[in-house]
């Protein structure tokens, strides 16, 4: 029991709110290319009297380049206090944003073409039966203790996250490792039990950094206070409460080669723990404040005006989602399943909840995900009251004089289980209790805390439609969603057959093969109506101009797209 | 020594009705708050915010929980007086359906605690001994935690809801109106009236409730007209983080919660239901107020 707390805890940690994404910068979509803002071209239109008569002249100045000074500080904002700054064990939601910034993980991907790259690796190779994955490191590469990076570290890496006393999501990353090898001091080997998929991108997750086992030994316990890394950003201090303060690492020289080789320039990264939006938006206005994700509602402020910079990009993963208990009659019925997607309108969602910036999602994953597959589009289950109606009556609900469905004389009532911090499930809530009265479901709100509602989703299996969400890169979320043994299985979905499929996906390497297997059990979630989705939202990222060369990553979280390798303030 | 006409009448005569009324305490009381003017501010004001909680269906323009997809944040106008939420609904209907919750809770929470606050604090303060010790030791415990604190914890144990918040109103309120009815009965039960009911043998229930409980309530009345402000205050405060009003209940405190995210965008959202509140509060505490002034036989004249 006390085991199976730890779990879910660990899992709740990559569920749910807006961002996920343990880690992972940027997703591999390798398609969209990455757009920075660079300026080369100023355009500069200048109005001279020449004689008396105005004359407008139009003339193209090609910008000097600006050598980038250092220092400054850079304020960023966090909603509260991380649990703890481990590398191991901040997530998505919490705390990744800061470890990514003082730690750097084995790969990344390309700026430009969105490819697994080195970061901390100078190369690496794949045995052919793909068992077997070695990584050259870059030498010279120090942590914050002084300790200088080896093959060692990475083994003390991987033997850390095995404890079964702790608690982290680098064990969830290494899950397809049997062991990890150091073959000299900068050459280590990772030993999988089955080919993976996925674990080169794991490798790009801010979760699988490599710890120093001094820097751990010499804090003991408090090593979530005070972590150390090897990244461009020293961890430098926490205030509870208030904020976490990085300053520049003067020894960086070991960026990615899309970025400059050298020391980050800004001085000091100031990340504010602001639980209100509206302090965020005060202190975006009054200047105080450069760097923030800003809620979808709040962006037109930002829209028009030159002093600031917004980056959008769609979610990754699904969220908010209805999921059901298979085991609960009538939920365990496809067509009931059915008649409640096709109930439900997904525009009108978009509408209110999302104020339009959103686009409609008809699978499990989201476009963006590797792994997508476009045709999911085709095949969703849209808006069509009249074919929920039919299904109803074909599974024998009559509407009685209150036009609420009801079978044999018994009225019905389901209830909806949303969590209480999240503003976009609470709204999605309200909204589909409106459009199921339309079919004559009766679906009554129960709002809970987020560690009740999680353990009532995924420990307890206590609920009949639930709201959560997930985030996730790829497409090993439709293994930990429908999988009989996935962690975020919510509402026990117990199929062997397709539990086999998950298997054979998870180890299928070969992309094309691994596609069209993705494909087909996309399509069979999407013709279950295993779970309802709702919407892709955008998240939005407002940063003041005075900050130049911000890079970004296509798609993901917006702040984990942000890189500051090149940034500075003039 | 003999007696005048007028004094033989006086105890001869039963007193004339008019004479008997003007002697009446509460008829005094009466004259008092109805001759103050902030008093009948408060009296109007609620009542004209409990007619119109309970006319609301008839009152209101739209059902409250509405959605209308196309309309969401729209600012006051004529088709939408206070303007739309999130969601589009009519924030006037809401405020008025609204008015519902936060009232009837507020009322029924009060009354809860009234209740049972006098029936302990008749039993602590009449019999003394054990009795008096046992319920005024856990009066002390329930009354070491702070307020609002034993309120979170009720409801986090019942679970949220508007239902629990009643609930949990009620217990939260008992203790202070034990206390406040216990030193009365004290005071009140060596009265020669009560004595004299003893002597022929009255039952003490009947002592307890029909002689000694109309000469205390006064003070009752006025701290439960106080306490009813706090506890619509209370309502909306456990609604606002999450506790109370479940969605999408109209309920005002769990309407300025939902605003709150928009404050900056649609002020509207979150300024209407909170001016419902203070309104509320204030038209409470004015009567409350009144009802003082109305019972303290200092300020009479």
């Amino acid at each position: 029991m006390k085991n199976s707390q730890k779990k879910w805890w660990n899992w709740l940690s990559l569920v749910v709110v807006a961002c996920m994404l343990a880690a992972c910068a940027a997703p591999a979509s390798q398609a969209a290319p990455a757009v920075t803002v660079v300026e080369k071209e100023i355009k500069v239109i200048e109005t001279k009297i020449v004689e008396g008569t105005p004359q407008v002249v139009e003339r193209i100045v090609t910008a000097t380049p600006v050598t980038p000074q250092v220092g400054g500080k850079m304020v960023l904002t966090l909603y509260t206090d991380p649990p703890s700054l481990d590398q191991q064990v901040v997530n998505g939601t919490l705390g990744a944003d800061v470890a990514m910034r003082y730690g750097a993980t084995l790969l990344t991907y390309d700026l430009e073409s969105g490819a697994l790259v080195g970061y901390l690796a100078e190369s690496w190779s794949n045995s052919p039966d793909g068992l077997e994955l070695t990584f050259k490191l870059k030498s010279g590469v120090k942590f914050h203790n002084g300790e200088p990076l080896t093959a060692q570290d990475f083994v003390y890496t991987f033997e850390r996250s095995q404890d079964p006393n702790f608690a982290n999501l680098a064990k969830d990353m290494f899950a397809s490792v049997s062991k990890v090898e150091a073959v000299d001091d900068l050459t280590v080997k990772f030993v999988l039990s089955a080919p993976s998929y996925s674990f080169l991108d794991n490798l790009a997750s801010t979760s699988t950094q490599p710890v120093n086992k001094k820097a751990v030994e010499a804090a003991g316990d408090g090593y979530g206070k005070s972590p150390v890394g090897v990244g461009p950003f020293i961890f430098k201090e926490w205030v509870t409460g208030e904020k976490i303060v990085l300053e520049r690492n003067p020894d960086f020289n070991w960026g990615p080669a899309y970025a400059h080789q050298g020391p980050a320039y800004i001085q000091e990264l100031e990340f504010r723990i602001l639980p209100e939006p509206a302090t965020i938006i005060a202190g975006l206005e009054a200047g105080e404040i450069d760097f923030s994700e800003v809620y979808a509602s709040d962006i037109s402020r930002y829209e028009n005006s030159d002093k600031y910079v917004i980056w959008q990009a769609p979610m990754l993963g699904i969220y908010p989602y209805v999921a059901f208990n298979y085991s609960v009659p009538p939920l365990d019925d496809v067509r009931f399943r059915q008649a409640l997607s096709y109930a439900t309108d997904k525009e009108s969602i978009i509408k209110v909840v999302a104020q339009g910036r959103a686009v409609v999602q008809w699978g499990p994953l989201s476009d963006g995900m590797s792994g997508y597959w476009p045709g999911v589009e085709y095949i969703g289950l849209g808006y069509d009251l009249p074919k929920a109606q039919a299904l109803m009556a074909d599974l024998g609900y009559t509407l009685n004089a209150d036009g609420m469905l009801e079978k044999d004389g018994e009225p019905f009532k389901l209830t909806v289980k949303a969590d209480s911090t999240d503003p976009n499930a609470m709204k999605t809530a309200e909204v589909l209790k409106e459009q199921y009265k339309a079919l004559g479901v009766d679906l009554e709100i129960q709002l809970e805390e987020m560690g009740v509602f999680y353990d009532d989703l995924l420990g307890k299996n206590n609920f009949e439609i639930g709201l959560p969400g997930l985030g996730w890169p790829n497409d090993d979320l439709l293994w930990m969603m429908f999988h009989k043994d996935g962690p975020v299985n919510m509402g026990k979905y117990t199929n062997d057959e397709l539990s086999a499929q998950l298997d054979t996906l998870r180890s299928t390497v070969d992309t094309e093969a691994h596609l069209k297997l993705s494909a087909e059990i996309q399509k069979f979630a999407v013709e279950n109506a295993l779970v309802i989705p709702t919407f892709t939202m955008l998240q939005y990222l407002v940063y003041g101009s005075r900050v130049k060369d911000v890079t970004f990553k296509a798609g993901g979280d917006p702040r984990y797209a942000a890189e500051f390798f090149d940034a500075y303030i003039p | 020594m003999k007696l005048t006409q007028a004094q033989s009448g006086s105890i001869l005569k039963p007193p004339s009705w008019r004479t008997a009324l003007h002697d009446n305490p509460w008829w005094l009381a009466a004259q008092m708050f109805l001759h103050s003017q902030l008093a009948m501010i408060g009296f109007i004001g609620l009542s004209l915010l409990i007619l119109s909680a309970i006319f609301a269906p008839l009152l209101a323009p739209y059902p409250p929980t509405q959605l209308d997809y196309d309309h969401p944040l729209e600012a006051p106008s004529s088709a939408h007086w206070m303007g739309t939420d999130d969601l589009g609904r009519d924030i006037f209907s809401r405020v008025l359906y609204g008015g519902r919750e936060s009232l009837k809770v507020g009322l029924i929470g009060v009354t809860i605690a009234v209740i049972g606050g006098v029936c302990l604090g008749m039993l602590a303060g009449f019999y003394g001994g054990w009795l008096d010790n046992l319920i005024m030791r856990i009066v002390d415990i329930m009354l070491a935690f702070p307020y609002i604190l034993l309120l979170l914890s009720i409801v986090a144990v019942l679970g949220p809801g508007l239902g629990t918040v009643m609930i949990a109103l009620g217990l939260a309120g008992i203790p202070f109106y034990t206390r406040l009815i216990r030193g009365s009965v004290l005071a009140a039960k060596n009265f020669e009236y009560v004595t004299a009911a003893r002597v022929v043998g009255v039952s003490p229930f009947a002592i307890m409730f029909r002689h000694i409980l109309p000469n205390i309530i006064a003070p009752v009345i006025v701290y439960a007209t106080l306490d009813l402000g706090g506890s619509i205050m209370a309502t909306s405060g456990l609604s606002y983080i999450g506790l109370g009003a479940q969605p999408p209940s109209p309920e005002w405190g769990a309407m300025l919660n939902a605003g709150r995210k928009f404050i900056m965008q649609a002020g509207w959202m979150s300024i209407y239901p909170g001016l419902m509140i203070f309104f509320a509060i204030l038209f409470v505490n004015l009567i409350g107020d009144g009802l003082r002034d109305a019972f303290d036989p200092k300020l009479r004249r």
